[in-house]
């Protein structure tokens, strides 16, 4: 396929009506839950993202903005939760923290799919930082949550321990960790296309971005990813 | 001794005696035991397990099998004994 033709493909309004629907259903249960919604730009700040270590175990997937055609300061957001990060730097919680929020990333991807596998995508995030127990409960809710909202879209699939996709051969140990410290779990398709994900992320993002409570204790911090198109897909196919 | 056991019996030595040199610093806290858990205080990193990984290979003589990667069969040296052990040439 050539990929420099769309980096999505075109969308009919049943498409679109039917993405709103999914992310309608996901978003209103997540404030009913007392999460906070924020809408994050596109551009994330390149030195943020570095911060959080991305380029470092994706630079295949980093799409930077250039500017008189040299990198610039900014990179297309590849996930949502990094900004989230990034707006809690320095922060002092006096509690557990909820974010939802949606936006269009972006993935250098090599090989693509419409629907399964762009270069860019929509993605609804709920991001949950506070003390681990607290963070383990709110994602155990959420592993029997998506699975209701996914019945309702008559959409099949089951929850698979996973890693990410590292590129350096150096970064296997991380990918061998993520499995056996189950921190990336992800709903999966019987063809084993991946429609949502929690993603453990442990105290690593609060230690690099300066996030405490005011009691002291370890922050621990997770994302819940749901790839809207994919979700579509799933639904209509 | 079945193999288990002398699975086990290895790689308790190879976890105390040749993992710290292999990634440069000491195991955290006290001799590692049979049931001793392997991913809590940092006992095993992302570059440890796979001298680990390394090791298992060496003594089944074949790659591990992707299947057999999940955390029920490494949470202890035993666990990782009774599930590699048996495998064994």
């Amino acid at each position: 396929m050539n990929r420099s033709i769309l980096s999505r493909p075109s969308q009919t309004s049943v498409d679109r009506a039917l993405l709103e629907k999914i992310d309608s259903t996901i978003r209103s249960t997540s404030l009913s839950q007392e999460f906070v919604e924020q809408w994050y730009p596109t551009l994330i700040d390149r030195n943020g993202l570095d911060t959080a270590g991305y380029r470092q175990a994706f630079p295949h997937l980093l799409c930077d903005v250039s500017t008189d055609g040299k990198p610039g300061s900014w990179c297309l957001s590849p996930a949502v939760c990094y900004h989230t990060f990034l707006s809690l730097r320095g922060a002092s919680l006096p509690t557990g923290t909820k974010i939802t929020a949606r936006n269009h990333c972006y993935r250098n991807e090599q090989s693509v799919a419409p629907g399964r596998r762009q270069i860019e995508f929509e993605m609804r995030e709920l991001v949950v930082v506070g003390p681990e127990p607290w963070v383990e409960g709110e994602l155990l809710s959420w592993e029997r949550q998506i699975g209701v909202i996914a019945d309702r879209f008559d959409i099949a699939a089951t929850w698979q321990a996973a890693a990410d996709p590292f590129f350096l051969p150096a970064s296997r140990g991380k990918a061998l960790m993520q499995r056996l410290l189950r921190t990336k779990q992800e709903y999966c398709l019987s063809d084993g296309l991946a429609i949502a994900s929690i993603n453990r992320h442990r105290d690593y993002f609060a230690k690099r971005f300066s996030i405490q409570t005011t009691n002291d204790q370890p922050v621990h911090s997770a994302c819940i990813a749901f790839g809207l198109d994919r979700w579509v897909w799933a639904a209509t196919h | 001794m079945n193999t288990s056991e002398e699975f086990l019996e290895r790689f308790l030595a190879f976890l105390n005696d040749l993992l710290p040199d292999l990634r440069g610093k000491p195991n955290p806290g006290e001799r590692i035991a049979p049931d001793s858990k392997l991913f809590e205080n940092g006992t095993l990193d992302s570059l440890s397990i796979l001298h680990v990984l390394a090791f298992i290979e060496r003594q089944i003589g074949a790659a591990v099998p992707d299947d057999l990667i999940i955390p029920e069969n490494f949470r202890s040296p035993r666990a990782i004994a009774e599930t590699f052990g048996r495998l064994r040439r």
